[in-house]
């Protein structure tokens, strides 16, 4: 699942710094949005453990 | 019956409230009519048939960031939401919302206009699926 952040102020997703997450962004071109500026997509940091697991 | 001006109302489109550089905004609602007229008819005998929509807003240009070129740009010649009401208040009986999904919207005009007028771009956004909200 992907995340933005929502850095505009006219975006009704959300307010400006709210997080959204694709399953909520139905029906909306998501690439405009981060060409034009509105959202950006939050990157996920995997934690140590994680990569651990991840690795067995 | 209450007459209504308009002058509030909300234009957002791809989820971004463009209102406030919009100045004019016409939402077509239209149901394709198709013939189903047979043998032993007087007249022409149509049913309906696929929503037809377009939507024209004349929007005021405008670079800074979020705002008109920053929004419309990315989103030509592919499809988005828009939302649409008679004022930007609460949606109510009174005032509905217009939800139209995969409007498609073919052409933008980045500069347009002559010496010492505003710069306006024309938007037509085609086909798509209204849904009328009331609550």
């Amino acid at each position: 699942m992907t995340t933005y952040r929502v850095l505009s102020e006219n975006c009704t997703l959300g307010k400006q710094g709210d997080t959204v997450a694709d399953d909520q962004l139905e029906g909306i071109n998501v690439a405009a949005l981060v060409d034009g500026g509105h959202l950006a997509e939050v990157s996920v940091k995997v934690s140590k453990t994680e990569l651990k697991e991840t690795e067995k | 019956m209450a007459v209504k001006v308009l002058t509030n109302a909300l234009v957002t489109i791809n989820s971004i409230d463009l209102s406030t550089k919009s100045n004019s905004v016409t939402l077509n609602y239209e149901i394709d009519s198709v013939e189903v007229t047979a043998f032993g008819s007087s007249g022409h005998i149509f049913t309906g048939g696929l929503q037809n929509n377009s939507v024209e807003i004349e929007m005021l240009q405008d670079f800074a960031t979020s705002l008109t070129e920053a929004t419309i740009f990315p989103l030509v010649g592919t499809t988005t939401t828009l939302v649409l009401r008679a004022d930007s208040g609460a949606v109510s009986a009174t005032n509905p919302t217009y939800t139209i999904s995969n409007a498609f919207l073919a052409a933008h005009t980045p500069i347009a206009g002559g010496v010492g007028e505003l710069m306006m771009s024309s938007l037509t956004f085609t086909g798509g699926t209204l849904v009328k909200t009331t609550a």
